[in-house]
């Protein structure tokens, strides 16, 4: 039962992280955001394993396909993947080294970007022809190497807080 | 034994993925048809208003900040405010014989008025920074009146009011508004100084793409984008955005235009949404 008041508080704080403090993110600088649902459920697969990572990427992708007008499911799927992949990462290396979970967070940014891309080109969201992420690379790499240098740090920050719940 | 343990989990696992998986695949297939509009908004209306206690914590904390700040700045602004009201008075007594001149003077030229329209200003509550020119959610709903599909607008930091976007989806409490610069969102508007009719179609980027605009136009970067007349939405004449892009090429009918929504030179936290009187 604590265990899952823990887990709603968690949920509410990363989704209030990731969807309302970014108003307040100068206008310039909103691309620099990080992808802190993202990095969590990294986190989460990476300590925990695959079981725990896959079914809260589900869970937080339902949550921003529920907020988004984007394609219903698109990140639900997306997250999924990335906690299967991160997941398998578990007990195989050091994940308390910054550069396994730099690798790690690595790997779950390009497989998301991926899945996006691959679901709007076979399915596109209207009649507009997609422009692929990939055309808008150097956007697109600014932010996985913010979302990357972050890694070490905001896991740092998870796993503290892990620790005190523990 | 312990490797048999793990072999099970992982299968376990491995199942629950593939589960996931077509869970995940069958939403996106399905769209939005009404059995999954119903689970999205049930789960919506769980979601949102956790959220926006959330949000309203936080503008209440910066508002609190801001207060004290103000207070300082209003004894300042008092005495400024003072000599205005002065000015102000004698220019109120000249405001309504022009008005009367200006009835009269429409009247005489049978200038059709403008529909009109009742404003309902909203904050902004959510705003996602990955899907940044996609869209944001508000804190009025049906139950303000708000409707889908009303345009919204934003005031500019000049004063000017420029297109935002339309609602896309209505709450008890809350609305979506997809961004002009919404894929989903297209809009007849019109070159101001060549008085060509267009359409602004947004792709999810900070641009819009100006469609259907002839090879033989002269069009400069700079131009003014308004709103046309042939708007079902939004009213004419309200602005959009300028050209910073012409593109004429050997091929094809039409120029690629590249637009810049005034929506988007600037932080935008409240916004108004126009529903017919």
């Amino acid at each position: 039962m604590i265990k899952l008041i823990i887990s709603i508080i968690i949920y509410l704080i990363l989704i209030v992280i990731q969807f309302i403090i970014p108003k307040y993110v100068p206008l310039n600088l909103w691309l620099l955001y990080p992808n802190f649902i993202l990095m969590f459920v990294i986190y989460l697969a990476l300590n925990k394993g695959v079981m725990k990572g896959q079914i809260t990427g589900f869970f937080y992708g339902l949550t921003w396909d529920i907020l988004s007008t984007d394609i219903f499911g698109v990140r639900a799927l997306s997250f999924t993947i990335a906690g299967y992949l991160a997941g398998n990462f578990n007990r195989k290396f050091n994940k308390n080294q910054p550069l396994t979970q730099i690798i790690v967070m690595g790997i779950g940014l390009i497989v998301t970007y991926f899945v996006l891309n691959v679901v709007y080109i076979i399915m596109p969201l209207s009649d507009t022809i997609y422009i692929p992420t990939f055309e808008l690379s150097h956007l697109v790499i600014l932010n996985i190497l913010v979302n990357l240098i972050l890694t070490p740090v905001i896991f740092k920050i998870f796993i503290f807080i892990d620790e005190k719940i523990s | 034994m312990v490797i048999n343990i793990n072999a099970k989990s992982s299968k376990r696992a491995n199942k629950v993925f593939v589960f996931l998986v077509i869970v995940s695949v069958l939403f996106i297939s399905l769209r939005l048809t009404p059995t999954i509009l119903a689970i999205k908004q049930l789960a919506y209306s769980v979601l949102v208003p956790n959220l926006q206690i959330s949000s309203d914590i936080f503008t209440k904390a910066g508002g609190f900040i801001l207060n004290l700040s103000n207070i300082i700045k209003v004894n300042q602004e008092n005495i400024s405010l003072r000599n205005e009201i002065f000015e102000l008075t004698q220019k109120l007594s000249n405001y309504q014989s022009v008005l009367d001149d200006n009835m009269r003077l429409k009247q005489l030229l049978q200038i059709q008025e403008t529909k009109s329209v009742k404003p309902i200003f909203a904050n902004i509550i959510i705003r996602e920074p990955s899907q940044w020119y996609q869209w944001v959610i508000i804190n009025k709903g049906s139950i303000d009146g708000i409707e889908k599909n009303a345009p919204a607008i934003a005031v500019l930091l000049n004063g000017d009011i420029c297109v935002f976007g339309r609602i896309f989806e209505v709450y008890k409490n809350t609305a979506k508004v997809a961004l002009l610069t919404n894929s989903l969102i297209s809009v007849p508007v019109q070159i101001k100084n060549a008085n060509i009719d267009c359409i602004a179609e947004g792709f999810n980027s900070h641009y819009l793409k100006l469609n259907y605009v002839p090879q033989n136009s002269d069009i400069k970067t700079g131009e003014q984008i308004v709103t046309s007349p042939l708007s079902d939405v939004f009213e004419r004449g309200i602005k959009v955005g300028k050209i910073i892009e012409v593109v004429k090429t050997n091929y094809g009918q039409y120029q690629d235009i590249i637009v810049e929504p005034y929506s988007q030179t600037q932080s935008i936290y409240e916004i108004a949404v126009l529903l017919e009187k």
